[in-house]
């Protein structure tokens, strides 16, 4: 298996404080990797500097063997690289199919004026486009949703929405942004099978930042573990359960929790 | 245009011009910065860009036009009198119109927009369009060596001054001025800790304008009084919070210094809309090299 | 089963967008109404009064187009005056000085718009959305100050004047009635060529930007990229309308160009409707007779305009155009 995604001495700090430091990590093709960690971990940073939103303070970010480090989300998608948001983040006034449509035109590059021209070319490329989004909503079940608006649907639905759009641009790498938060076990599990079925039926790899154990415990090969903006452990479920070092981190976490 | 004209026409003295331009320039630049920083924090607490905080500025210079010469009364009391009211009717403003816009950045701007206007043509319907002068504050002329100052722009600045050292007091020590520093930080985590925002908005937005207003009573006896004098300061604030980066306070009274100093530095060469487009050109330079301010982090 | 395939009509129904339709159907029903409103002011061709607030009207209608396309991405152009003037100075000194044919006039006049628009968004774009509204609104100040102080060239706070009426294949628009027609065309063009764009997938992206500026960011679709195309598009249509304003009104000067008159196209958008087509359109057709019929209560009529901006906010968030949506969507329910 090739390496698809390597970190290199990932560091951020914002007005002197360290969010994240010194973090490195390869990601390989076909790989569930989870990045966990307490509230405060540097997490989210970690996971916005590798889709492009932050700049890294310093380090390096390869993907498929091209730097990215500090490209925008919009170029690093283009690579690629797609992302879901934390919370349900999708087009609320737009049905769902359009919400697709939208990400699917990421790879779309006809020129306005071919577009507008309506040439031959660009009704090709749409069509391909419109094959793209029913497979889409095939795959993430949302084809029965496809002319709902987004935003009346459940919440469980938009999250799926979320990595809909993700899945639209057509990635090899999928990161994902605590994708559990806010669903009841039953959807939880759903979500489950569904990044199983993307890794196993569609060869994406997924890498994703969550807080929900079982999750991460069932779902990923690799899991990684942030403190205080440090990776204090790294390894497969079996490992991190055992580690001393997570055990003592989250024990202290869970002790806060319940004072 | 707002113009503080150098002392002594007749004077060529080189150094006397610039060491007179240095101290107006502070002075106006002083009435900037009261005027940045009521629309920094109006902007901190709500999101929105207060298109209206010109018409503060109007309203402040006609309140204290209307207490010093119809009421009699006092210039200080004139000054307190207008922060009161413009913090009471700003707090009203806040909670009548623009409470339904709290947090929407492109509506809560353009409502302040329509504030602007009413503001702006009541004033006109109640004043006329004609510019009224205010008697001076105080008479005489106090010399630093070979710079001039009349004792009615000394008190420009006492009064700026204070103003600023009570607002600093108020922000840095109160628990009022805590929580609005809070909420201009992050409104949620603000909100975790279990201070009331519904407060805290119609206050942040009271003393915002209650700041212009005041930098308008200030200037009202220095220029003259008219329903269109709002214009300028509101783009001054814009240019200084623009060079100061948003939300820098510092980096805002840099700025605000600068500009003023600037201005009057300038003001013998050329026109005033001649030093105008050169600030602009400045402006659009700044945002390219440093789009963060001129004491801005770089980053965002 | 039956329920969803309600809700399912009902959606489809309410939704105007391209991706939900059979691709330019529904939208040529317009062409006939437009050009039947266009068509109205004709039948008052005895008047010229109205004639001269129909081609205010049309030049509106373009001026406001090119600011909600600029809309449609999330920005707020606070300097759509400015690339009216300059567009419209540009074209003059052609005519004038060079003595352009019309066309080349107007062209040049457009490039300059777009040239301007390309360089200030480079440099605002990549900036907070806040920032774009401050620099937007010092640039304006800044356009009117060069304006201002351009000596010869500009002819200062005179202006320009005596400018040609504008000319095409040979004909002369000297009149109020002909330059209408030209006036009408042009802004009928203008609204046509928004309907196409919004039809394709580049105009679903910029209204993409629009709604949620991180997720079209994530998912490939540039802000900035797409901000600046709109900034520069919307420029343009800002300099064809101020090339043609000053062939018709024959004079610019700085203060035809000033803020009051960004602000005048921002308060029509929001009144007519952010988001659609069809609002500049109404929001043109509403609020510019308004203050030349009423020119006598100047401050009432501003302290209403306000009055109605901030009730417009508030109650009708899409403008006068959410009105019909906000009906439909009451008798969709059960």
């Amino acid at each position: 298996m090739t390496t698809l995604l390597k970190i290199d001495g990932l560091s951020k700090t914002f007005g002197g404080l360290a969010a994240v430091r010194d973090l490195s990590f390869e990601l390989k093709e076909g790989e569930i990797v989870g990045l966990i960690g307490p509230n405060g971990a540097g997490k989210s940073t970690a996971f916005n500097m590798i889709s492009g939103s932050l700049t890294p303070t310093a380090g390096k970010i390869t993907f498929a063997g091209e730097d990215i480090t500090g490209r925008k989300p919009s170029h690093v998608v283009k690579h690629g690289l797609a992302r879901t948001f934390q919370s349900a983040t999708v087009y609320l006034k737009s049905t769902v199919q359009e919400n697709i449509y939208r990400g699917a035109l990421c790879h779309f590059d006809i020129p306005v004026w071919a577009q507008l021209a309506q040439t031959s070319a660009y009704k090709a490329a749409r069509q391909k486009i419109r094959h793209e989004v029913d497979k889409v909503l095939e795959i993430t079940g949302l084809a029965p949703y496809r002319h709902e608006i987004a935003g009346e649907l459940a919440y469980g639905h938009q999250k799926r929405i979320g990595v809909a759009i993700g899945l639209a641009t057509n990635p090899r790498l999928l990161l994902l942004d605590e994708p559990a938060a806010g669903l009841n076990p039953e959807e939880c599990a759903e979500f489950g099978r569904l990044l199983k079925t993307l890794r196993d039926e569609h060869r994406i790899s997924l890498l994703f930042v969550e807080h929900h154990m079982a999750l991460v415990m069932g779902t990923c090969e690799k899991i990684i573990v942030l403190v205080q903006g440090q990776k204090i452990a790294q390894g497969t479920a079996e490992e991190i359960r055992n580690s001393p070092a997570v055990i003592e981190a989250y024990l202290g976490a869970d002790e806060d929790a319940h004072a | 245009m707002i113009r503080l004209r150098a002392f002594g026409d007749t004077a060529v003295d080189f150094t006397f011009l610039i060491g007179q331009a240095l101290t107006n320039g502070l002075i106006i630049g002083l009435l900037y910065l009261l005027m940045a920083i009521g629309f920094t924090l109006v902007f901190g607490v709500m999101r929105v860009v207060n298109f209206a905080h010109g018409e503060f500025y109007m309203l402040g210079a006609f309140s204290a036009y209307v207490c010093v010469t119809k009421l009699q009364l006092p210039f200080l009391a004139a000054v307190l009198a207008t922060f009161i009211l413009t913090l009471v009717l700003g707090w009203i403003i806040e909670v009548v119109v623009m409470k339904g816009f709290r947090g929407e950045e492109l509506n809560g701007m353009i409502a302040t927009i329509g504030l602007a206007m009413i503001l702006q043509n009541g004033a006109l319907m109640i004043f006329g369009p004609d510019p009224q002068s205010m008697p001076a504050v105080a008479e005489g002329v106090v010399s630093l060596g070979p710079v001039m100052l009349p004792m009615s722009r000394l008190y420009v600045v006492a009064f700026s001054l204070v103003v600023l050292v009570l607002l600093y007091g108020f922000l840095m020590h109160s628990k009022g001025g805590r929580a609005l520093r809070a909420v201009v930080q992050d409104i949620e985590i603000a909100n975790a800790q279990g201070i009331r925002s519904q407060f805290m908005y119609p206050l942040g937005f009271g003393i915002g304008v209650a700041l212009a207003a005041v930098a308008g009573a200030l200037m009202a006896p220095v220029f003259s009084v008219s329903p269109s004098i709002g214009s300028t300061p509101l783009l001054k604030a814009f240019i200084v919070v623009i060079l100061g980066g948003l939300g820098s306070i510092p980096g805002a009274a840099l700025a605000a210094l600068l500009l003023g100093v600037f201005e009057s530095v300038a003001n013998p060469f050329m026109s005033s809309s001649f030093s105008d487009m050169l600030l602009f050109g400045f402006v659009i330079l700044m945002l390219i090299f440093r789009p963060s301010g001129l004491l801005g982090k770089a980053g965002r | 089963m039956n329920v969803s395939t309600m809700t399912e009509n009902h959606n489809k129904g309410a939704r105007t967008r391209a991706f939900d339709q059979a691709p330019g159907n529904a939208w040529k029903a317009w062409i006939p109404a437009l050009l039947v409103l266009f068509a109205i002011p004709l039948l008052l061709a005895g008047n010229p009064f109205y004639i001269h607030l129909a081609v205010l009207i049309c030049l509106n209608i373009i001026f406001v187009n090119g600011l909600a396309l600029i809309n449609r991405t999330g920005q707020l152009s606070f300097c759509h005056a400015a690339f009216m003037g300059m567009g419209a100075y540009a074209a003059v000194i052609c005519t004038v000085r060079f003595q352009t044919p019309f066309l080349i006039s107007v062209s040049a006049g457009v490039a300059v718009s777009m040239l301007a628009a390309y360089l200030l968004g480079a440099v605002i774009l990549r900036l907070q959305g806040v920032y774009f509204v401050l620099v937007t609104f010092c640039f304006g100040e800044l356009f009117r100050l060069v304006m201002l102080e351009g000596g010869d060239i500009t002819g200062g706070a005179n202006g320009i004047a005596n400018i040609p009426p504008a000319r095409l294949f040979g004909f002369t628009f000297d009149s109020k009635l002909s330059f209408y027609v030209l006036a009408a065309a042009c802004a009928f063009l203008s609204i046509v060529f928004l309907i196409a764009l919004f039809k394709t997938p580049k105009g679903n992206s910029l209204d993409a930007v629009g709604d949620n500026p991180d997720l079209a960011e994530a998912s490939g679709i540039s802000i900035q990229g797409s901000q600046t195309f709109a900034f520069v598009l919307g420029s343009a249509f800002a300099g064809f309308s101020g090339a043609l304003l000053a062939h018709y009104l024959g004079f610019v000067s700085p203060e035809s160009f000033n803020q009051h008159i960004s602000v005048a196209a921002i308060i029509m958008l929001v009144i007519g409707g952010r988001g659609s087509v069809l609002g500049p359109i109404l929001g043109a057709l509403i609020m510019t007779p308004l203050p030349e019929l009423f020119r006598s209560a100047i401050e009432t009529q501003n302290i209403m305009y306000g009055i109605t901006l901030i009730l417009v906010l508030k109650f009708l968030p899409m403008g006068l155009v959410g009105i019909g949506a906000k009906l439909r969507g009451k008798k969709g329910q059960p």
